[in-house]
């Protein structure tokens, strides 16, 4: 028999994953740097809000039918759905076709992403499916045309090396990507969700780890390490909302809970350490409850659940938490609260249900010391309102507040003849919206002399951002039934050769990339941003030489001209991103400025013209581009001047001007670095005039 | 080979991977594919291998764990319009099996009406099975089958039928039941309404249910079939958006698209109707009136004669006259020939290079001087079959070639040159009836 599970819920941050029997897993979604997966259609987003939207993109209405739940039976959800009449618009960007649209057959897997999908199963030692077999995976909320997710399981059963530890990787799959959403627009027919499909059909993979996790920080560890993982086969997409990782968890007396949105991992321990808490919360609020209604206790561990035990409970349950829905909008004719008058003139309603023994068990809002809400089942009964889409609901462990007086909750009590260990709770909507969301509170508050339902949750987002590390419920977590066969995509069988080729050739791992540039002479700062910029390729590249004959060029000027805005600079102008400035052109300009060749001032604009205008790197040698380079320097008078001209121009200048060293010493360095520029013509290295000046003046202070 | 356990039992699955050996643990599938071995994972998955990586299957002890989706039990509303429906098969009238993802047909009323439960409020079903087929497996022997599943539903009080179907003979099928109720001038006893569907049922977007709402709508409540143009009416998808379904002319109907939800367009006509499906259920909003009377009602509906046969041509530059020499020594009862544009045929030579043109030439004018059936119909499918435009169509009519004046699209003008033959009146009466306008597929007032 396990002991009851100790920790203080105030302090979620203190809670003892071990002690707990703490279980965690996670599942990482990235999205590739490939083609979309089953349109040959290219990846791409456009940054347009719903007012952006082009006319010229076509738009198709569509509604999806959920007749049945994914549990077999309709639940409030489905009903909510079907009440509510939702329909979906369908915006359709350049990069969206008829299978976007769902209006034609997808086509079998892009090729490269499944090829990035296998290195990263090879790079985490997993075990390839040779068959691939694509799933639909059933989705209602309208982000995918079709009505489901296309999914291919890759391969099973890998591992990543976190430095606390090993941690499994039970399947790697190949996912698209769904629709992103652009509005919302309700109106009493009902509700209009706007989605464009630049992002349906994306390549995503998703990595779901075994529950290894040891502890909330090391689910952040895992998920660093994950990420780093991914991104080192160089084919994934970077930026906001390219990665997301859900988590897994659970302790021995809750159940596992799926949480969704945790993109910034700097916040996953606080939302783990909240999970635990909460459901350590409610197991002890079910055992309060169960104590005093005289139900057998709930074991500290699921695994010693009891189903005649739990069956007899639920029976309890109901028969005290009778769904009695009662219409009390009469009582708040004359509401303080603006939200409820105005709804009633509207013609909502405030509908109620009594909650018997439930006073004091609901909770009032009560802070972390980090400024999370604790948990308390009064959250979770407003998550399952929401399941019919009201706002919230108002309970009596919160009231007399937001309007509702000390008079309105006695007539209340009265009305449903509450006696005082009774609860009670309101909503505020039409009728037959408030009777779902009742029916949902009911059913959730008889929830709560059990153990927690397997659910998935969301992290409360506010300004784009967790509120505080805490959850609310979405749905229940669905089983394996959401997903069966695309029948319209053949098997794809993966050879040995594939494999082999993919196993023989794997990306180098970040640490092999920063060891490859020991060498270089970098500075710390320009070493991390080549590995993040990803450039450290055609850094080395340039400091070999041989890109086109290009002879090397020395690294760290290399790396200040990759880093620096000399692309941008070049590309100013011509029409073309500086993504487009090819490598050979810069590479033999920056030769050229190493060697003196040019001054620095001409490197922009006779790269520019050797760009544009010059002979083509792959027929012309470099001998003979250098050559067409030079003479382009030399018209252009970006040739420097030889030393002795400089320094026969600033003995001159210094000269003319004893006077003015005299007075300002150092200080005149600006005004004499014209002087000489302007003697020497355009031919002068601004960086050599100025250190022959600063000489000269030393000299001379000395 | 493998001894794979039976559907449904679970199984450890050990295979031999690249990387080296891997366990599975879930039920057993049928295979998915030759050679392969399948099984559903708890997680969702099905996962295969081909038999030479198996290296052990493990039965496990759990008892399997198939549940028999029970029939489920749906009250229907006596006071509504009985509708009978006619399952032939098809995308629209199928379900899938979640964990294999194999299509089986789904025709009972109860099964219909459990998925698609607005049809409670429309009308009271009754459901006939015709055997699941794929439409283009479909012979003139079906459309029999069909005209008379029509003629039971209606001696047995029903207002209308709906036929599903597979869609890309849908339009064939609605230009036969036009033709076998109305070829002879009547009008059928209720209104028959052939449905199918473009995304199957088992997803989300499918249209399959919007269309059957819409077509059992029509059947239960659309207007008397007056017998012109509405004997036979096909029901789909009017656009890419959910919402609206069109009601075309049965016998002037066309799949013109493989893939897309608005497959189906009128040829050289308006729709008949839309079908509105608003919160408040389906509404119908009518096109332009018909400027008919309604015909008398036929008692039954004119059968096509299963023995006849008609050889089809498309008249392009590879149309070779041995072909259709082939088909004029075989005795063919007609030959129906896919003209370009106007109706033209490759039979001049004005090069003198190219003799086999003048073969065909003077074979087709022999077999029309020998009461030989020869139709032309235009592949451009809309617009209208006209010989007096060039020489070449003023030979074409003097040999005896029948067309002159169509509006009939191709694939309405194979099933009435099938019911012209079925009369076996001789050639004349096929030309007669070829410049009639017999059910609505030839109309004086065509214009779009």
């Amino acid at each position: 028999m396990a002991i009851e599970p100790r920790g203080d819920i105030g302090n979620p941050q203190d809670l003892d994953p071990t002690a707990l029997g703490f279980m965690c897993g996670l599942e990482i979604h990235q999205q590739l740097a490939t083609g979309k997966l089953h349109s040959r259609m290219p990846s791409e987003l456009f940054d347009y809000g719903i007012a952006e939207v082009p006319d010229g993109w076509p738009r198709s209405s569509r509604r999806l039918r959920a007749s049945r739940g994914e549990a077999g039976q309709i639940d409030i959800a489905a009903r909510f759905e079907h009440r509510r009449n939702r329909s979906f618009v369908y915006v359709q960007p350049p990069n969206a076709g008829l299978i976007e649209m769902d209006e034609a057959p997808p086509l079998e897997h892009d090729g490269d992403a499944v090829d990035v999908v296998l290195t990263m199963a090879a790079m985490m030692d997993a075990k390839p499916v040779s068959a691939l077999q694509v799933m639909r995976k059933t989705v209602v909320d309208g982000s995918n045309t079709s009505g489901f997710q296309r999914t291919t399981l890759i391969a099973t059963d890998g591992v990543v090396d976190t430095p606390s530890g090993v941690v499994g990787v039970d399947v790697i799959c190949l996912e698209e990507d769904s629709a992103r959403k652009l509005d919302t627009q309700s109106s009493s027919s009902g509700e209009t969700v706007f989605y464009t499909l630049d992002r349906l059909g994306m390549p995503l993979v998703e990595v779901a780890t075994a529950p290894d996790v040891q502890t909330p920080e090391h689910a952040k560890e895992t998920a660093l390490t994950l990420g780093t993982l991914l991104r080192d086969t160089r084919r994934v997409r970077r930026g906001l909302g390219s990665i997301r990782q859900d988590l897994n968890v659970s302790i021995a007396c809750g159940d596992r809970v799926e949480i969704k949105g945790c993109q910034d991992l700097d916040w996953i321990p606080r939302i783990i350490s909240l999970e635990m808490a909460r459901q350590l919360h409610m197991y002890r609020l079910a055992n309060e409850l169960r104590s005093e209604a005289n139900l057998p206790p709930l074991p500290p561990d699921r695994d010693d659940d009891k189903i005649p035990v739990e069956n007899r409970v639920s029976v309890a349950a109901t028969s005290r938490l009778s769904l009695n829905i009662h219409d009390l909008s009469d009582r708040f004719e004359t509401c303080e609260s603006e939200m409820v008058r105005t709804s009633l003139s509207e013609g909502s309603r405030v509908q109620g249900v009594a909650l018997s023994g439930f006073a004091g068990k609901i909770g009032s809002k009560r802070l972390d010391s980090d400024g999370a809400q604790l948990p308390r089942l009064g959250r979770e009964l407003a998550s399952a309102a929401r399941l019919a889409g009201v706002a919230g609901i108002f309970h009596s462990d919160e009231l007399p507040a937001y309007g509702i007086s000390e008079t309105e909750v006695a007539e209340v009590r009265q009305t449903l003849s509450l006696e005082e260990p009774d609860a009670f709770v309101l909503c505020v909507a039409p009728a037959w919206q408030s009777e779902l969301a009742l029916e949902a509170v009911v059913e959730r508050a008889r929830g709560a002399y059990h153990r927690i339902t397997r659910e998935v949750r969301n992290v409360v987002i506010r300004k784009g951002q967790p509120a505080d590390g805490t959850t609310t419920a979405m749905r229940p977590l669905p089983g394996g039934a959401r997903m069966y066969p695309e029948t319209d995509i053949p098997i794809l069988k993966v050879s040995i050769e594939r494999w082999d080729g993919i196993r023989d050739n794997l990306p180098l791992s970040t640490e092999q990339r920063r060891e490859r540039l020991q060498n270089l002479e970098l500075s710390q700062n320009q070493m991390d941003a080549i590995l993040s910029s990803e450039m450290d390729d055609i850094l080395i590249m340039g400091a070999e030489g041989g890109l086109c004959g290009c002879k090397p060029v020395p690294a760290k000027a290399w790396a200040s001209t990759i880093l620096d805005n000399t692309r941008a600079d070049l590309a100013e102008g011509t029409g073309h991103d500086e993504s487009k400035v090819p490598w050979p052109v810069l590479t033999l300009a920056v030769h050229a400025r190493e060697e003196d060749i040019i001054t620095r001032e001409g490197l922009v604009p006779l790269a520019r013209k050797l760009w544009l205008e010059g002979p083509s790197s792959t027929e012309t040698e470099f001998e003979e581009r250098l050559e067409w380079f030079t003479q382009q320097a030399e018209e252009a008078g970006f040739t420097p001047a030889d030393t002795g001209e400089v320094e026969a121009a600033v003995e001159e200048v210094i000269s003319e001007n004893m006077d003015m060293i005299g007075e300002r010493g150092m200080g005149a360095m600006g005004p004499l670095m014209g002087a000489v520029m302007q003697k020497l013509g355009g031919s002068a290295d601004g960086k050599t005039v100025s250190e022959a000046l600063r000489r000269k003046i030393t000299e001379l202070d000395n | 080979m493998v001894d794979w356990p039976d559907p449904g039992t679970p199984v450890k699955l050990t295979v031999k991977t690249w990387a080296g050996l891997a366990e599975h643990t879930g039920l057993a599938l049928p295979p998915a594919g030759p050679k392969l071995v399948t099984l559903k994972l708890i997680n969702g998955y099905n996962i295969s291998f081909p038999h030479s990586y198996v290296e052990s299957v493990e039965e496990l002890d759990e008892a399997p764990m198939i549940e028999e989706e029970p029939e489920p039990e749906v009250e229907q509303d006596e006071s509504l319009p009985l509708v009978h429906l006619i399952h032939t098969g098809g995308t629209i009238a199928s379900k899938v099996d979640y964990r294999t993802g194999a299509v089986s047909a789904r025709f009972t009323p109860n099964e219909l009406l459990d998925a698609v439960p607005e049809l409670r409020s429309v009308a009271r079903i009754r459901a006939v099975n015709l055997g699941s087929m794929w439409s283009d497996d479909i012979r003139p022997r079906h459309w029999n089958r069909m005209l008379q599943a029509t003629s039971e539903a209606f001696s047995e009080g029903a207002v209308g039928v709906v036929i599903t179907h597979g869609t890309d003979t849908l339009h064939t099928s609605a230009a036969a039941m036009s033709y076998g109720w109305a070829g002879r001038g009547g009008r059928p006893p209720g209104r028959i309404v052939l449905t199918g569907s473009q995304r199957s049922p088992d997803r989300g977007s499918s249209d399959a249910a919007e269309n059957l709402i819409s077509a059992v709508h029509w059947a239960a409540n659309g207007p008397e079939p007056t017998g012109y143009r509405d004997s036979s009416v096909v029901v789909l998808h009017a656009g890419s958006s959910d919402g609206s379904c069109s009601v075309l002319p049965g016998c002037a109907t066309r799949k013109y698209h493989s893939s897309r939800r608005d497959a189906f367009k009128p040829i050289n006509q308006e729709p008949i109707a839309h079908v509105s499906l608003g919160p408040e259920g389906p509404s119908i909003e009518m096109g332009e009136p018909s400027a008919f009377d309604a015909r008398p009602e036929a008692i039954a509906p004119m059968m096509f004669d299963e023995s006849t046969r008609i050889a089809q041509f498309v008249a392009d530059a590879h149309l070779q006259p041995d072909m259709v020499q082939a088909a004029i020594d075989a005795d063919y009862d007609a030959l129906l020939f896919h003209g370009t544009g106007l109706g033209h045929l490759p039979i001049a030579d004005p090069l003198e290079d190219s003799p086999e043109n003048t073969r065909l030439r003077i074979m087709l004018a022999d077999h029309c001087a020998g009461e030989g059936v020869v139709i032309v119909v235009t592949q451009t499918i809309h617009g209208p079959i006209h010989m007096d435009v060039y020489d070449k169509g003023r030979d074409q009519q003097e040999m005896g070639i029948i067309g002159h004046g169509s509006l009939c699209p191709p694939s309405s003008a194979l099933v009435k040159l099938h019911h012209l033959l079925s009369r076996d009146e001789g050639r004349d009466a096929v030309a007669e009836g070829w410049d009639s306008d017999l059910v609505g597929e030839n109309p004086p007032d065509a214009f779009s």
